[in-house]
């Protein structure tokens, strides 16, 4: 296995990927795969349940990290941020929610970070109401139980 | 290419360990009374007993009518709705509470700090509220069970200071890091940082009328000191002829000689620091002022202090010293 060598990666809907091995091992899932398994490294890695658009924006972000763990100079932290919050603005609701799970199966710590920090701060200081609204969440409540919930809150004694 | 149609993202089933790390950043407070009732599978997610980490009370601001002043829900009404709160919170943590912030303005009592320390018994930091009717009794037993602090913000306290490092420095073994206002830190309390504190790491007295001799002493005993923050504190000869003068003024070098050795030393730059310019105004001593204009303004005054010094806690604070100066 070279340990700079380039690897396969292909989404559910068939679409492949060659990136670079250092850009890959970003997800600790593949970093796993790879370090276990010879065959991976040579032959296609397929990507379960995440289809090529969000593949591709994945393989975006990790570049950008890779390239920056590996040489700070030409791309400073603040660079980075920079990026991340763009990287992040950029995503609709549909992205996001599909990159969450995709870099939870994957493993992608950092980017898993920021993403749940950008939902995180959508979330908070809104009411219930509105966090469904944003969320698309139907309330699944019945009156009655959301009547107990506001009876066992402390404000309504 | 022919793509099926994505199903729309289902929030509610997203997976829970996802879930967890989204609300791990939350407060508790935001967490059992919002987040929770979106639906029905965010709802266990917000109990989950290891995001319940850290119980700010000064949150009670954004759900509750919090009336700014001191000794507020002290009444019986009010206290009554209060433990209701504290039980609420504290219980639905399970133990698990590694910081506890008592809101400044909410006088507590002994049964309030005995009640809370029983069931958080992990407690790494706490910040203990400005006033309070709590007595060396309730601070003796309630540090008895919170043995692994390492952090302790006292905002005031109304016992004697002596009393009270005593019993801080006797029960928490572990402190490292205490941020306290003195009324006036004089030699009496020096002595007690140094014998019964000795291992401290890093010491706030922002906000504090302070002896020169003091303050000296513990830069000259202190050794595992780190770190010293003397913001907006006034600092002068003996109790009796205060001069008020800025900690920063030449007389007073040998204390930003003696401070070289430290890694950090907070002062204030002497003429950007609102607050200390406000100070400047009233030439009069403390004493003086407290006579002439009343208990309720000095209080006031009190408030302001107080509350600039828990928010040293959250923000990185600006006027971080060049030892030059």
């Amino acid at each position: 296995m070279a340990s700079k060598g380039n690897l396969t990666l292909k989404s559910c809907n068939g679409k492949e990927f060659i990136v670079e091995e250092k850009v890959a091992v970003m997800s600790t899932t593949i970093k796993n795969m790879v370090d276990v398994d010879d065959s991976f490294a040579q032959g296609v890695i397929p990507i379960i349940g995440v289809d090529g658009k969000i593949l591709a924006k994945l393989i975006e972000y990790c570049k950008e990290h890779a390239e920056a763990d590996e040489d700070e100079e030409v791309k400073s932290e603040e660079y980075l941020k920079k990026f991340d919050e763009k990287f992040v603005d950029e995503l609709n609701l549909n992205d996001l929610y599909d990159l969450l799970k995709a870099s939870n199966y994957l493993e992608i710590t950092k980017l898993l970070n920021l993403l749940c920090q950008k939902v995180a701060s959508m979330i908070k200081g809104k009411k219930p109401e509105e966090i469904r609204r944003i969320f698309n969440i139907k309330n699944d409540f019945t009156p009655e139980e959301e009547e107990e919930i506001n009876r066992q809150n402390p404000w309504a004694f | 290419m022919n793509q099926k149609q994505l199903p729309k993202p289902k929030w509610e089933e997203m997976q829970r360990d996802v879930l967890m790390r989204i609300f791990s950043t939350f407060s508790l407070m935001d967490l059992a009374l919002t987040v929770s009732s979106v639906c029905k599978s965010w709802r266990p997610v917000c109990y989950e007993p290891s995001i319940w980490k850290s119980l700010d009370l000064t949150e009670m601001d954004k759900f509750f009518r919090n009336p700014f002043i001191p000794n507020a829900w002290s009444d019986h009404k009010s206290s009554e709705r209060f433990w209701r709160i504290l039980k609420y919170f504290v219980n639905l943590s399970n133990g698990n509470l590694s910081t506890m912030v008592f809101h400044l303005f909410i006088n507590i009592g002994d049964s309030h700090l005995a009640y809370t320390s029983r069931r958080t018994p992990k407690l790494k930091k706490l910040v203990l509220p400005r006033w309070s009717r709590l007595t060396e009794e309730g601070y003796f037993r309630a540090f008895k069970v919170w043995k692994g602090v390492e952090s302790l913000v006292l905002p005031g306290c109304n016992i004697s200071p002596y009393t009270m490092i005593k019993l801080i420095g006797k029960n928490l073994k572990n402190l490292s890091n205490l941020k306290i206002v003195f009324d006036y830190f004089d030699k009496s309390c020096a002595t007690a940082i140094l014998r019964f504190l000795p291992k401290l790491k890093a010491l706030s007295l922002k906000g504090s009328v302070v002896e020169r001799k003091a303050v000296e002493m513990i830069l000259d005993n202190l050794n595992n000191l780190e770190e010293l923050n003397l913001s907006h504190c006034f600092i002068d000869v003996t109790r009796y002829y205060p001069q008020y003068l800025h900690i920063m003024d030449p007389i007073y070098k040998t204390i930003t000689r003696k401070a070289s050795r430290l890694k950090k030393f907070y002062v204030c730059r002497r003429y950007n620091c609102v607050m200390c310019r406000c100070e400047y105004y009233y030439p009069l001593p403390h004493w003086a002022l407290l006579r002439c204009i009343g208990h309720t303004s000095v209080v006031l005054a009190e408030v302001w202090v107080i509350w600039d010094v828990l928010a040293w806690d959250k923000v990185t604070p600006q006027p971080v010293l060049d030892h030059s100066d």
